[in-house]
């Protein structure tokens, strides 16, 4: 059986809290305290990647839309109207040993998960949605119904 | 939950002792925090993370400019009794060794 969560809320730093509020108990079950706490960051960083780089393209009453898919499984987190088609190619973890302030947030996405994928978005043409998966490695003790 | 910092004086410094949740909403206020610290004359800036419940790459990259400062102003820069959350992400981003890291 898988869970669907989703959730939707202004494209505004304000609203991170509510992202990783939404997001935490579903993952927490899953994965447990520390692995959780991992993907709760790789989603925040997502969101942010939104309000922080989408300006020229996304509106400022643009909303952020985070789908959680859980199974026994896997868990699959896409984050809606990513990033623009031709964005895509230049979205890359950065070199950690260049000790600069900023551009982790991509490294932590591709450390955390097991695949992160640009797939067309279905309802905006030219848009792309980011989805991140991450496999349960079935060391939480699992007690869901599926 | 929201950002928190005081200071408070030390031997030759200051500590900022720093609570809450550091994100892309809370950080600039930390960065902020930071600079008006620095604009004193100090041979040490601490700042104490024990009470961070949550720090996002935004609030990394303030760290990383307060040691570059504090380098800069020739301050000692310390982050003292780090919570499991900074830890884990310094980790991650391989930089728990680029700090002075202290226990309380």
């Amino acid at each position: 059986m898988v869970h669907v969560l989703t959730a939707c809320v202004p494209a505004d730093a304000s609203y991170l809290k509510c992202i990783r509020g939404f997001v935490t108990p579903a993952l927490e079950r899953r994965f447990g305290t520390e692995e959780s706490r991992q993907l709760v960051l790789a989603i925040d960083e997502a969101c942010s990647n939104i309000i922080k780089h989408g300006q020229s393209w996304f509106t400022p009453k643009g909303t952020i839309s985070v789908k959680l898919e859980d199974s026994k499984k896997k868990s699959v987190i896409t984050v809606h109207n990513y990033c623009r088609e031709k964005d895509v190619e230049k979205i890359k973890p950065r070199d950690l040993d260049d000790l600069k302030p900023g551009g982790l947030g991509t490294h932590f996405i591709s450390e955390v998960m097991d695949t992160v994928e640009f797939v067309p978005c279905t309802e905006r043409e030219g848009r792309m949605a980011l989805v991140m998966t991450k496999n349960n490695s079935g060391k939480k003790n699992d007690e869901s119904d599926d | 939950m929201s950002l928190t910092i005081e200071a408070n004086e030390i031997a030759d410094g200051l500590m900022l002792v720093v609570g809450g949740d550091v994100d892309m909403e809370s950080s600039p206020r930390l960065r902020d925090e930071i600079k008006k610290a620095l604009k004193q004359k100090m041979g040490k800036l601490k700042l104490k993370l024990t009470d961070v419940s949550y720090i996002d790459s935004s609030g990394i990259a303030v760290l990383i400019e307060g040691m570059k400062w504090s380098q800069k102003k020739k301050v000692e820069f310390f982050l003292v009794a780090i919570s499991d959350s900074v830890r884990d992400v310094l980790q991650m981003s391989k930089l728990l060794r680029v700090f002075q890291v202290e226990e309380d």
